[in-house]
């Protein structure tokens, strides 16, 4: 029978004690697996595909070999907690069940009263996560100061709720001129109706007003025309109620909600922010002379016709309401991803934190890309290592690197490399400068996805344990740790952090206090592990 | 606000600007008005571009160039793993010369990874001015080539010469003002290999007022110099390993420390950490500033005369100090140093006038002017006048030369003279008019954005109206000719008409249903048996249909086919041993005639003369001297023992017209039938020999071409009196036709308007043509006789004409006269 796990903790392999096994890790018998929200969920299998979740493959994120036969698997998050997902691992049917997860909340546009619920603050989190990552999207335009400018923000206080590239504020810079224009000159058609025209306006007659005409009493036109000297004719009337005003109307709605919702309730806003301001009211404007000139709004699924196709304008309109409708999607994939995306800002935020070292000099950075779309959570295109500091006070040099392995052709035992078992996404090797003699030692990170952003005290005991006595039962893979950071989402103002031996437990918030606080404590922890980890 | 950024790439130290702030900055946008300050962007030193996998999508590759470049790990050294490998960076300094000289590296796309260095330094941007170098290799292909490699989605690419974009700046600081208005400048800009010269003259614009520009009135100068950057390079990099000359170069990463000695301003003297080969990591120390000195030596030029001199170089503060000394000892004038970033604020400061219609400079375009024939006079006609001047941030649009494309002509030849060389341009097919159609051939340019657009149109043309054609300049071909010669080609060119030969066909040899195969019967033939000579005769002169295999329209079904052709040649693919055979019974045969010659022997049939003659340019030569001779004899009222069987006197002189194809014996019997053409059959002899051999031409001399004029004429004359117009008719037909060959000697024989035996067998020709069209109804196919007399008439004209008209001819011959003779 095809062997299934669930995780607590990406390190459940070698906490082998029976006191923290029930902790960390839980054997799926039955047909049913219970997630709670304190942890991402990790899925231990032996089945070589992996999970596959409602008849998909490929939807889950490989995360690394375990042992010799076992891979472990990230699963996304339910938008909906309450629906049950079935899995599909090996020969098996399992279904996914979860506790106290909360469900994402529908739409971003909708004001809460009174107190947001988990769910909101949740996404919350997850959008100022994404916020941090899109940051590096802003600051490219100056790629000599990425990281400089990247670390400044972060610990300067500047750290914004809101994406400053968000859509709409392209957006609102890019589609006035085309709001202008349209405005100014929508499409129109001209529809033939049937009225009583004066003799004099009459240019065409069809079967019906022949009809019509024929039955008139009188012999002449003027006898028929009768004592208003009217007959039935076609006129033609301007109509503007084609579809792609309509599309631009529901546009210029959706548009004006984003911008609303952009803009923060308060008095003083940046320029960024009153362009959106100002978009949103040029929308509202544009929405009531349209609905004025009796345009209805378009439905979301239409089908765009040959204007909305080719018409620069309208195209442009076209595919700007398409990516507006596509915010909910991305909301919806920010969500079921959002412990991926939490490893993959850990992984900066330790590069920030190494950077802001007194004394530290970068030797070498990856290349950072903004991906426009995400990949299962990972929005970054980076390389390994992330990055290399050298610290020259204390003469060590850090070597960060960030990501997961690669999934193997064949799973086989032997080629299982060093720590991939220990499932931590960041690693930092140390060592020092000249010394062609010293081995170079690793500091394990994990970023712990928690939903309310708590860690019980025993645990950080329990992880100093495992770090300082299991390595012996598990010679070959641990000899060279140095230490360990559990990461996890800081739930209110403050960061906290604990120590117990050469395990640390920092908690990290996405932006102002806990952020600029977190990342001082993570500097400080790396500094001491750093120190310790070159020492011999 | 459009948002435009100006890039400077040169490989040493890349620059961009940008007068927007960028996304992520808190700078205020719309602070209308105001001078909009400039944002520098640094694309750092020696600059690279590295290309990586991306760890989601396996199959990609992503390329990545600017400062995340310099400081990535990626193709640093063995060090670092399988990131490290060396083939994953590639120099911009490099890819700058494969997209400009178009070296094609098949292991890189050159493209695609210069793309990548300019990207990482113009994100966020709409447009960007890219500088190029100023020199007279940078060509309007090496323009295109490089807006090419930059150009991407969204993204507007304008060139800027690199000399325009300093002087530029300049004149925005000030360092240049109207007290240099009309002076010239000139700009060096130092470059790898050595020195960049141009000289540009200010100039008040005249639309504008109060606003310079620089005029450009050619292309700069390359100068190769010891102190190239790359030689500067060098020298640095043996000055670092002579103070680190127990570190391990060959087993770490390349150190950058040399090119930040000589270029960064900064961080020249900040220890490096290498990583050696095995992963661990190294310390190597910089050389102080203070005890590098480069050797600046500049080479004696011709300085020209400005007087200011702008100079732009990367290297570090003290260097280029040092530089501009030596520069001004060396012209003795008076240099100002540029800023780094001289070249990308001035390309800013181009885009923002571009944008806003003002001229950024004044550039002289290249002549280009197309060879055409005007009132039958071949002139150059300029497409850009010698000598323009033209504002650069337009599109020039030169006046149009208006031409007439010929009725019925898919399409045309054009010759093209760009900087003195003249190329020949092969117009694509369009759908022929009917008539003579009036178009419009123009030039339009960007100046120093690639090359002219040259376009033909047409205002009532519909085809060329809506579809006009445009010159592809990459499929021009430099042609190695004068004006003069050219202009002998481009004048128009009497039709020549083309010879007749017969077509040979396989099937005559092989055998067909009812058609008896000729290779057995050859092989097996023995000329000593009378019935094997009479078959062998038939079986020479025989014709038979096959079946036509052009595809042209209106061509026949069939087409007739003998079995050697008018040459004697037989077809291809015909047995060796077959031919061999038949050589051999000829060449029996011609022994037999010439031993019958004998006065003693003579013959008593004509069935060996009928196989000799009518084995076309096969005939064994001493038989042609025998059949020359008899016809002589015959003319003459003498004995021949070839005369002397019945008939035979026809069957000679025909022969005599098949036989004869080298230009010594066709001189000879043209002459013999010339003097004795009122005879029977020497015309129609003399009409095969006009029309056939591939050597008549060569033997028309003015003295022969003048006698068969007259005859041909006075043969036309003679039929107009009998008014019969059957054979003699074809025959004399065949004459004029044959005679206008001689255009293939000299091609304008026999025009109507400068020959009086043309204008005489046009009269004559036109009087016959009346006749026929009178008498149509009792005339054989007065149709094809009308048209073919047309056609000669055209081509006496020299306006035109059927090339084929001979073929035509000798068809219609043959279809009415079954040639037994």
């Amino acid at each position: 029978m095809t062997s299934i796990d669930a995780w607590r903790r990406p390190w459940a392999m070698i906490d082998g004690s029976e006191t923290v096994a029930a902790k960390t890790y839980k054997v799926v018998k039955g047909t049913e697996i219970e997630w709670s929200a304190d942890h991402a969920p990790i899925l231990v299998t032996d089945a070589p595909d992996g999970p596959c979740i409602e008849g998909k493959l490929g939807t889950s994120e490989y995360l690394g070999r375990v042992d010799s036969t076992r891979s472990a698997w990230l699963l996304p998050f339910p938008v909906k907690s309450g629906r049950h997902s079935t899995l599909h691992i090996g020969e098996r049917r399992i279904i996914s069940k979860w506790l106290d997860m909360p469900d994402a909340p529908d739409s971003d546009a909708v004001e809460e009263v009174g107190e947001p619920s988990t769910g909101v603050r949740l996404m919350d989190r997850v959008k100022r996560i994404w916020t941090r990552l899109h940051e590096v999207e802003e600051l490219i335009a100056d790629p000599a100061t990425l990281w400089q400018q990247l670390a400044y923000r972060w610990t300067g206080g500047d750290a914004d709720e809101r994406p400053k590239m968000d859509e709409i504020v392209k957006q609102a810079r890019d589609m006035r001129g085309i709001l202008d224009r349209l405005d100014k000159s929508p499409r129109r058609v001209l529809r033939r109706v049937h009225a009583r025209l004066p003799l004099s306006r009459i240019q065409e007659l069809d079967r019906k007003s022949m009809t019509w005409l024929i039955r008139q009493p009188g012999e002449t036109m003027a006898e028929q025309a009768g004592n208003r000297q009217r007959i039935l004719g076609i006129a033609r009337e301007e109509n503007f109620n084609t579809l792609e005003n309509r599309v631009l109307l529901a546009y210029t709605k959706l548009a004006r909600q984003v911008a609303l919702d952009y803009v923060p309730k308060r008095i003083h806003l940046r320029s960024r922010e009153k362009l959106v301001q100002s978009f949103g009211r040029r929308c509202k404007s544009l929405a009531e002379d349209l609905v004025k000139k009796g345009v209805t709004e378009a439905k979301p699924d239409v089908t765009p016709n040959f204007v909305l196709l080719n018409n620069p304008d309208y195209h442009t309109v076209w595919e700007a309401w398409k990516k507006l409708l596509d915010r909910k999607r991305i909301f919806d994939e920010l969500w079921r991803w959002q412990a991926r995306s939490w490893d993959e800002f850990c992984a900066l935020a330790v590069m920030v934190a190494l950077q802001k070292i007194d004394g530290a000099v970068a030797v070498a950075t990856s290349p950072l890309i903004f991906r426009g779309e995400q990949k299962r959570g990972s929005w970054l295109k980076t390389t390994k290592p992330l990055g290399v500091v050298h610290l020259s006070a204390q003469n060590i040099i850090a070597e960060v690197t960030y990501g997961r392995p690669l999934r193997p052709e064949t799973h086989s035992a032997d080629s299982i490399p060093q720590y991939e078992h220990l499932l931590a996404p960041v690693r930092i090797r140390c060592g020092r400068v000249g010394n062609q003699k010293a081995f170079l030692k690793t500091i394990l990170v994990w970023p712990q996805w928690s939903l309310r952003g708590e860690w019980p005290t025993d645990e950080v005991i329990e992880t100093a344990r495992m770090l300082k006595h299991e390595p012996r039962k598990l010679k070959a893979a641990l000899e060279f740790v140095a230490g360990g950071i559990v990461i996890i989402p800081a739930s209110d103002e403050v960061s906290k952090t604990a120590r117990i031996a050469n395990a640390s437990y920092l908690t990290l918030g996405a932006s102002g206090k806990p952020l600029q606080e977190g990342l001082h404590n993570l500097k400080d922890i790396l500094v001491t592990l750093l120190e310790e980890g070159a020492k011999g | 606000m459009h948002r435009l950024t100006g890039l400077d790439l040169d490989g040493w130290h890349d620059l961009a600007v940008r007068d927007t702030p960028h996304e992520g900055s808190e700078a205020e946008i719309d602070n209308a008005g105001e001078e909009p300050s400039h944002y520098v962007i640094d694309g750092g030193i020696g600059g690279i571009v590295v290309q990586f996998r991306d760890e989601e999508k396996k199959l990609t590759t992503d390329f990545m160039g600017g400062p995340q470049a310099l400081a990535s790990a990626i193709g640093r050294g063995e060090g670092w793993g399988e990131i490290g490998r060396k083939n994953r960076r590639h120099s911009v300094k490099e890819l700058l010369i494969s997209v400009l000289t178009n070296r094609q590296d098949d292991a890189m796309d050159a493209d695609t990874l210069l793309r990548a260095a300019a990207d990482a330094l113009t994100s966020q941007t709409d447009e960007v001015i890219a500088t190029i170098p100023d020199h007279s290799e940078i060509d309007d292909e090496c323009q295109e080539r490089l807006i090419k490699a930059l150009r991407r989605r969204g993204l507007k690419v304008t060139l800027l010469w690199h000399p325009v974009a300093i002087v530029l700046h300049a004149i925005k600081e000030g360092i240049l003002n109207e007290a240099h208005i009309d002076m010239p400048v000139l700009i060096v800009r130092h470059v790898t290999d050595g020195f960049h010269l141009q000289t540009l003259t200010l100039r008040r614009l005249q639309s504008h007022a109060g606003i310079i520009a620089p005029e450009r009135a050619d292309a700069g100068q390359h100068v190769v110099a010891q102190c190239g950057l790359s030689g500067l390079l060098a020298q640095a990099q043996n000055v670092l390993r002579a103070a680190n000359h127990d570190f391990e170069f060959e087993r770490h990463d390349d150190s950058r420390l040399p090119l930040r000695l000589l270029l960064d301003d900064v961080e020249c003297e900040k220890v490096e950490i290498l990583r050696s080969l095995n992963g661990l990591w190294s310390e190597i120390k910089p050389v102080p500033r203070q005890a590098f000195h480069p050797e600046l030596t500049i080479p004696q030029l011709d300085w020209g005369k400005a007087k200011t001199v702008l100079l732009s170089t990367p290297l570090a503060a003290p260097f280029r100090h040092e530089l501009k000394k030596v520069l001004e000892v060396a012209s003795g004038k008076n240099v100002i140093l540029m800023t780094l970033d001289a070249a990308a604020r001035g390309a800013v400061i181009a885009g923002r006038r571009i944008e806003s219609g003002i001229p950024h400079y004044l550039d002289r375009l290249e002549q280009v002017s197309l060879i055409i024939l005007r009132n039958n006079e071949v002139v150059p006609e300029d497409l850009v006048p010698d000598n323009s001047v033209v504002a650069a941030n337009r599109e020039f649009v030169a006046h149009p030369v208006t031409l007439g494309w010929p009725a019925r002509q898919r399409t045309m030849e054009f010759y093209l003279r760009k900087g003195g060389v003249f190329k020949k341009w092969i117009t694509a097919d369009v759908d022929p008019a009917d008539d003579i159609q009036a178009v419009e051939v123009q030039l339009r340019q960007m100046p120093a954005q690639g090359r002219a657009r040259v376009g033909i149109t047409s205002r009532d043309w519909d085809i060329l109206r809506s579809r006009p054609i445009h010159l592809d300049w990459s499929t021009l071909e430099p042609v190695d000719l004068s004006f003069e010669e050219i202009a002998e080609k481009l004048k128009p060119r009497p039709v020549v008409p083309e010879r007749v030969t017969a077509r040979a066909h396989i099937i005559h040899w092989t055998g067909a249903d009812r058609l008896l195969a000729f290779e057995p019967f050859i092989l097996r033939c023995d000329p000593n048996n009378s019935s094997d000579l009479i078959q062998l005769g038939k079986m020479l002169q025989r014709q038979w249909p096959v079946p036509n295999e052009a595809t042209i329209e209106d061509a026949p079904k069939y087409i007739t086919t003998r079995l050697l052709d008018y040459d004697g040649q037989p077809p291809v693919g015909v047995n060796p041993d077959a031919l061999a055979a038949l050589d051999r019974v000829l060449a029996m045969i011609g022994k037999m005639i010439i031993d019958n010659c004998d006065p003693k022997k003579g013959f008593s049939d004509n069935n060996l003369s009928k196989v000799a003659t009518w084995s076309f340019g096969r005939c064994p030569d001493g038989v042609q001297n025998a059949v020359l001779d008899a016809v002589k004899s015959h003319f003459t009222s003498r004995q021949h023992p070839l005369l002397a069987p019945r008939a035979s006197s026809t069957l000679l002189i025909h022969g005599l017209g098949r036989i004869i194809i080298d230009p010594a014996r066709l001189g000879e019997a043209i002459d013999l039938l010339l003097e004795n053409w009122t005879k029977g059959n020497a015309i129609a002899a003399l009409a095969s020999l006009l029309s056939r051999p591939v050597a008549t031409p060569q033997v028309l001399t003015i003295d022969r071409t003048h006698h068969i004029a007259i005859i041909a004429e006075q043969s036309l004359y003679d039929l107009l009196d009998k008014a019969s117009y059957g054979n003699k008719l074809t025959y004399a037909l065949r004459l004029i036709g044959g005679l206008l060959r001689s255009r293939e000697v000299s091609p304008f024989e026999l025009i109507l308007s400068n020959s009086t035996e043309a204008a005489r067998l046009h009269t004559a020709l036109t009087s016959v043509h009346h006749e026929i069209e009178k008498h149509r109804k009792h005339i054989q196919r007065p149709e094809r006789r009308l048209e073919l007399i047309d056609g000669l008439l055209n081509l006496l004209e020299g306006t035109g004409g059927n090339a084929g008209i001979l073929v035509d001819l000798d068809e219609l011959d043959n279809i009415e006269n079954d040639n037994s003779d």
